[in-house]
């Protein structure tokens, strides 16, 4: 069966995630929030344009990134280790790949945009493309045309699919401990992912490259 | 309306207006590790400026369209908001249109942050400070500039903690 991508968003947004009595939304051995996209793109926007002019732009990119990585790691590896997965996910699963396709299909439940998988060679590269991504259209709303990618968080998920599936192994359901975190994305074999259209920058939409960093 | 809308073709939830994305505690407090790290104490006023504004600019689009017009049940919808976003439980305590208290607890950042970090004596729950304020802000109707907020006690200060908000108009 191959990853039916509208039966898993249906399927992820009927779960209806909201508050219990305590006011949190314990899911996939995480607490998730439907957070606000605008209160994120100031609070990171704030941080980079601190630091444009500085010569320090480059590290504001690596701390938003990074951030990104933690999510991938925490959030994609819960998800895919949770038995949501196991029920909804996992039997349209046939290969190897269909773990980054399935998860793909979950984050278009997210509300982060439309994500689709342009190119995906397996241990290698992954290409994704992003339609309304949330940091890069929250950029346009607030700030003019950007001379540089803002979809930090985007970049740092693009690469955590890659080092979950093929630095590490998320298909045998691994504790998701700090050190297996620095095994995934401290590794010369850790991939890094770089936007190679930004809509922020006036593109129409976002693309990002999920390849091994040199 | 109270309730989320999701565009599966747009890949968008809404609500107020506003978009709500899902993220879990683990991004949500390693972000705020980073704002902290690259910007110091200016990162604290920054979160809740981001939070106070797009929290005012939410719930005023959600008291119109849910035509909510009084003062408390406008507090307490803020609160459900809140707790149905997964921020934690928010107990609205002698408030008037001049100020009041709000108590937090649990507190989603701070459980996130002590889940992570351990306790800490330093501030965590600025999102929670910066949302209250801007749910003041909506409920009377008055600039923001007006409403301050000092957080008395920190739910991440210690175990079973709660997180304490002073609002006040001036």
């Amino acid at each position: 069966m191959a990853i039916d991508e509208r039966a898993i968003v249906d399927a992820v947004a009927g779960l209806e995630l909201r508050g219990n009595e305590e006011g949190l939304i314990p899911a996939f051995g995480l607490h998730l929030t439907t957070h606000f996209a605008n209160y994120y793109n100031r609070s990171s926007f704030a941080v980079a344009r601190a630091l444009e002019g500085s010569g320090l732009e480059e590290d504001a990119r690596t701390l938003l990134v990074e951030a990104g990585h933690v999510c991938a790691f925490n959030t994609f590896g819960g998800i895919m280790r949770s038995a949501e997965w196991d029920a909804v996910v996992a039997p349209m699963i046939s290969s190897r790949e269909d773990w980054i396709r399935g998860m793909v299909a979950v984050i278009n439940a997210f509300g982060w945009g439309r994500w689709t998988i342009r190119e995906l060679i397996p241990d290698e590269r992954l290409c994704i493309e992003i339609e309304n991504g949330y940091e890069c259209a929250g950029w346009l709303k607030d700030y003019p045309v950007s001379h540089t990618p803002r979809c930090y968080l985007a970049a740092g998920g693009v690469a955590g699919l890659m080092n979950l599936l093929y630095v590490g192994d998320i298909t045998l359901r691994p504790t998701l401990s700090d050190a297996y975190y620095s095994e995934l994305f401290r590794d010369a074999r850790s991939f890094g992912a770089r936007a190679t259209s930004c809509l922020a920058c006036g593109d129409d939409r976002c693309v990002l490259v999920a390849t091994r960093q040199p | 309306m109270r309730t989320p809308t999701f565009d599966a073709d747009r890949g968008e939830i809404v609500l107020g207006g506003q978009r709500l994305v899902f993220h879990c505690h683990h991004y949500n407090v390693a972000l705020q590790r980073s704002l902290e790290d690259a910007l110091g104490p200016r990162a604290v006023e920054i979160q809740r400026l981001a939070a106070a504004e797009t929290a005012r600019l939410t719930l005023a689009s959600v008291f119109a369209e849910s035509d909510i017009r009084d003062f408390d049940a406008r507090m307490q919808c803020a609160a459900s908001v809140f707790a149905d976003a997964g921020f934690g439980r928010a107990t609205i305590v002698a408030m008037t249109s001049m100020g009041g208290r709000v108590e937090v607890a649990p507190s989603h950042y701070a459980l996130g942050w002590t889940s992570k970090w351990g306790t800490t004596p330093n501030a965590v729950d600025h999102f929670a400070a910066g949302y209250f304020r801007g749910a003041l802000c909506a409920a009377s109707e008055i600039a923001p500039e007006r409403v301050a907020v000092t957080v008395l006690a920190e739910a991440a200060a210690r175990e079973g903690a709660s997180t304490i908000l002073s609002l006040e108009v001036r």
